[in-house]
């Protein structure tokens, strides 16, 4: 049986519906992403799951108990909160233990527990420390470790990795997985990092203006959007307009493309999307070829993007870092059919 | 916080009710008695007269004393408050003992205040001692029981320096350095960067710090009554003595509703100072 | 590549002479006009009776506590002094327990009307002293309060409850909505949030709005003079007396210091607590 599920969720405040008839359901042990925009609503999402919030409509199921009406201290989830919200008048192991000594855990089961907990996150010895004391990596520690201490049925994250400084968050978000996977806990996790998201989760809800755009793993996501939205959000994305007339062939602006498509493509007019890594020098006439003028020309170190204009469209390229064109040069790609794909 | 709509009313019940009980038997009783209702000599009944009794050269006399000393004692310690806040504003190795020291004064009650200064500029008093031991003048000054109010008037700046100091320089907390920083990037030097950035910034505060030291040097009893002239008085030294002097209570009441009607007009100018200062917080 | 060297602004170019002297003069002079009339009320209460002092001297000649022991034999002090330290925690306590509430729900709640209340709570310390005093006094005549214990209570708690409640408020609005959604989503429940996390983090604030009422109260004149006496007198009533009628300046010197001192103890003991924030904040916000 699931372990979370929402039910036609709705939220609306004054003027506008931050969440618009959502369903969800998560499994034991999953970690879950909701990914999105600021304003998406993927907040709104987990603070009604933690019960801060209450939804405007549709149930909130945590396995067959309807929680709709039940306080956020009874709730049996933990958060860690973007700010971590560490009490501030409390030492490192008080902050842990909070959680066990509201759950009235006997006092050396208590200290037995915090003590395992400041180990999984490298933090032992730090007991008597106070927040202002710490630094901004070991204080996300602190909130995490108060977070797992109690053994929640869900664990919740807020964005807790926005204020960190790049290199520290790839680092983290790593053992946070790690630590997540062992402990085996259910997970929901907020975040408007694409790629935070690819990286650590079993399952990415994309979510924009309140709804679902698409639910999936990392790598169907990433390979197989539905809209351009999702494609778009996901690392980057060429989209281009045109019309299929028939036998998965595809005419536009920048060239004729054959596609495979799972389902057959009816006549009329489509979207197509591909990633700039998918278009490939071409060596020779291929098939599916775009001619382009450079504009320009961005190194990013392990790569090179150009952006490049055909017909009037501006496209994203990525090509090896070792090729060194000039703006103004004419190139051509191409594009295997498999990596094009058609969007809403 | 989804609470029910009654919880605040319950909750805010005891302080604000308390004080909002009290505060309208206060000044209900006063606006009362200006027009006659109430009163606990003579008779009860709806009149003017109270209110025309105070067309006198007593009244005005004393309206404008309290309103010259108001004036002058939030300016006056104004001049002196806000270069000290600017000079605070960076820490320098003096700042934690000026900023100890200068507390003083705040704590100090009025009429000890009065009579600390009181002391100092008697006849006898030790700047008399000092100026005719430097051989400045040969015989003391007299500096008491003027009638412009010169002693009320240095009270008043003793001890409401501090006060506005603290607001002053709270104010002054809130502008940016970075805008400052901006502001010498672009050319302007220290003074212009004070004139043009720093102060204009900085008047909602300065008008509350104003205000707040003018309401209380407008309406004061304690200090006018013991280090001011005998002639004027001061409007509630005024009232006291109409009161229980002269046991004209209602004339008493009327001057009240004066002094509590100009300070309630200057309450209004500090409200609309201090939303100034939330926007800018924001 | 030539190394340029930027001339500095004077405002860069380290002055020690010029700052560390003005610096000095500041603190002189403030030293000065603060110290010098608090030294001299001291100087006056310890005058000698048989040894008179007057200009030019600076000081007086010899020191005796034959003043001290006059106004605590002759004067009404001791019975001012068991009035005002009764009256100052009984004022204190009554202002809390009054204020607690209120202060919660200004610091965290949104209801219509706030503004409002902000300036009705602000109004005692602002609206003239004597006007107010007058006038209670009247109202308390007519309900048989006049010249009671209970009525200076009243009083008093009036005029000093607005600080207490302001400071409280501050202090609640300045608890982060995260720590205490952390603190429910571990499974704190009502009375656990208060005794956990709220009163704790307002600790600070309440000391020193406690401190605050309490010299407020300790120091009040005008409603006392015109409420309690003659039947009630406090230390800054009997002040009065020796700065009027009986204008003997060695009297009123010892009286003055019997006052200031516990607001000053109380000052430098608070210190810690009465950031400027505090005041500020109390009187900055609307």
């Amino acid at each position: 049986m699931h372990v979370l599920r929402l039910d036609h969720l709705f939220r609306r405040y004054a003027g506008f519906t931050a969440v618009d008839d959502l369903s969800l359901e998560v499994q034991k042990g999953e970690l879950v992403t909701l990914l999105g925009p600021s304003g998406c609503g993927k907040t709104t999402t987990l603070r009604m799951v933690a019960g801060f919030i209450t939804p405007d409509g549709g149930d909130i199921w945590f396995g067959a108990q309807r929680m709709n009406d039940v306080p956020p201290h009874r709730r049996n989830t933990a958060m860690v909160f973007q700010s971590y919200a560490l009490f501030p008048h409390m030492t490192v192991a008080e902050n842990v233990a909070f959680g066990l000594r509201m759950q009235k855990t006997p006092v050396d089961e208590r200290a037995r527990r915090v003590d395992e907990a400041l180990d999984m996150v490298s933090l032992n010895g730090l007991q008597d420390r106070r927040p202002a004391q710490l630094s901004g990596g070991q204080q996300q520690r602190v909130a995490l470790a108060r977070a797992i201490v109690t053994r929640p049925n869900i664990l919740l994250f807020d964005e807790p990795l926005s204020n960190l400084d790049a290199k520290l968050r790839v680092k983290v978000r790593q053992e946070i997985r790690e630590l997540q996977t062992r402990l085996g806990v259910t997970t929901l996790y907020v975040t408007h990092d694409q790629g935070e998201a690819l990286a650590i989760s079993d399952r990415i809800v994309v979510m924009n203006k309140g709804r679902i755009e698409q639910i999936g793993d990392p790598g169907t996501i990433y390979r197989f959007p539905r809209t351009s939205f999702v494609a778009d959000f996901l690392g980057a994305a060429n989209i281009i307009e045109g019309r299929a007339f028939g036998k998965g062939m595809i005419e536009s602006p920048v060239g004729k493309f054959a596609v495979k498509s799972k389902a057959p493509l009816a006549e009329g007019p489509v979207k197509m999307s591909w990633r700039p890594e998918d278009m490939k020098l071409a060596s020779g006439t291929s098939g599916n070829s775009i001619v382009a003028r450079v504009r320009n020309v961005g190194f990013y170190g392990n790569f090179t993007e150009l952006e490049v204009e055909s017909a009037g469209h501006l496209l994203r390229v990525q090509v090896d870092s070792d090729f060194k064109p000039h703006v103004g040069d004419t190139l051509t790609f191409t594009i295997d059919a498999n990596r094009i794909q058609i969007v809403e | 916080m989804q609470a029910s709509r009654l919880t605040p009313l319950l909750l805010v019940l005891p302080g604000a009710g308390f004080i909002f009980v009290f505060l309208v038997a206060a000044l209900g009783m006063t606006a009362l008695q200006s027009v006659g209702l109430y009163s606990l000599v003579g008779e009860s009944r709806l009149t003017a007269d109270h209110w025309k009794s105070l067309y006198d050269k007593a009244f005005f006399d004393s309206f404008l004393f309290s309103f010259k000393v108001g004036i002058a004692s939030s300016f006056g310690t104004f001049l002196f408050a806000y270069p000290l806040a600017l000079f605070l504003r960076r820490r320098r190795f003096g700042t934690a003992v000026i900023n100890s020291v200068i507390k003083i004064p705040l704590f100090v009650p009025a009429l000890v205040a009065a009579f600390l200064i009181l002391n100092v500029l008697a006849y006898n008093g030790v700047l008399n001692s000092v100026l005719m031991g430097l051989g400045i003048i040969d015989e003391p000054l007299r500096l008491l029981n003027d009638r412009f109010g010169w002693n009320v008037f240095i009270i008043q700046i003793w001890k409401n320096l501090p006060f506005e100091l603290l607001i002053i320089s709270a104010t002054l907390q809130t502008i940016r350095t970075d805008v400052e920083d901006a502001a010498r990037n672009l050319g302007a030097g220290p003074l212009q960067v004070i004139w043009h950035i720093v102060l204009p910034l900085s008047i909602p505060g300065i008008l509350i710090a104003i205000v707040l030291v003018f309401i209380l040097t407008f309406g004061d009893y304690a200090i006018t009554r013991v280090a001011g002239p005998v002639y004027p008085s001061s409007l509630s030294v005024l009232m006291y003595t109409k009161a229980f002097t002269l046991q004209q209570w209602g004339a008493a009441a009327c001057i009240g509703m004066v002094i509590t009607v100009a300070s309630l007009i200057f309450v209004a100018i500090y409200a609309r100072a201090a939303r100034a200062i939330e926007e800018m917080r924001t | 590549m030539s190394v340029e060297t930027f001339s500095m602004s004077p405002q860069d170019k380290p002055r020690p002479g010029l700052a560390y002297f003005i610096t000095l003069l500041v603190v002189a002079l403030l030293f000065v006009w603060t110290a010098v009339p608090l030294f001299m009320a001291v100087m006056w209460s310890l005058v000698n009776p048989d040894d008179p002092w007057s200009p030019p001297a600076v000081l007086p000649p010899s020191f005796s506590l034959a003043q001290w022991e006059y106004v605590f034999t002759y004067s009404e002090i001791v019975r001012a002094m068991l009035t005002s330290f009764a009256l100052a925690p009984i004022v204190t306590i009554l202002s809390f327990f009054l204020s607690l509430p209120t202060a919660y729900a200004i610091g965290r709640l949104d209801f219509p009307g706030k503004d409002a209340l902000r300036i009705l709570i602000l109004l005692p310390i602002v609206l003239p002293a004597m006007v107010i005093a007058m006038f209670l006094s009247r109202t308390f005549y007519v309900t048989g309060l006049a010249q009671t214990f209970v009525g200076l209570v009243i009083g008093h708690t009036l005029l000093s409850m607005p600080y207490m409640l302001r400071i409280l408020a501050t202090s609640f609005e300045s608890i982060p909505q995260d720590v205490i959604d952390a603190a429910k989503n571990l499974g704190a429940g009502r009375f656990a949030l208060v005794r956990e996390i709220l009163v704790p983090l307002i600790m600070p604030g309440l000391l020193a709005g406690a401190v605050f009422t309490f010299i407020t109260s300790l120091e009040e004149f005008n409603l006392t003079f015109v409420i309690g006496t003659p039947t009630f007198q406090t230390i800054p009533t009997v002040l009065f007396d020796y700065l009027g009628y009986h204008f003997v300046r060695t009297n009123a010197a010892v009286v003055s210091i019997i006052l200031m001192v516990p607001s000053i103890a109380l000052l430098f003991i608070a210190e810690r607590y009465l950031k400027s924030e505090y005041l500020s904040s109390a009187f900055g916000k609307i």
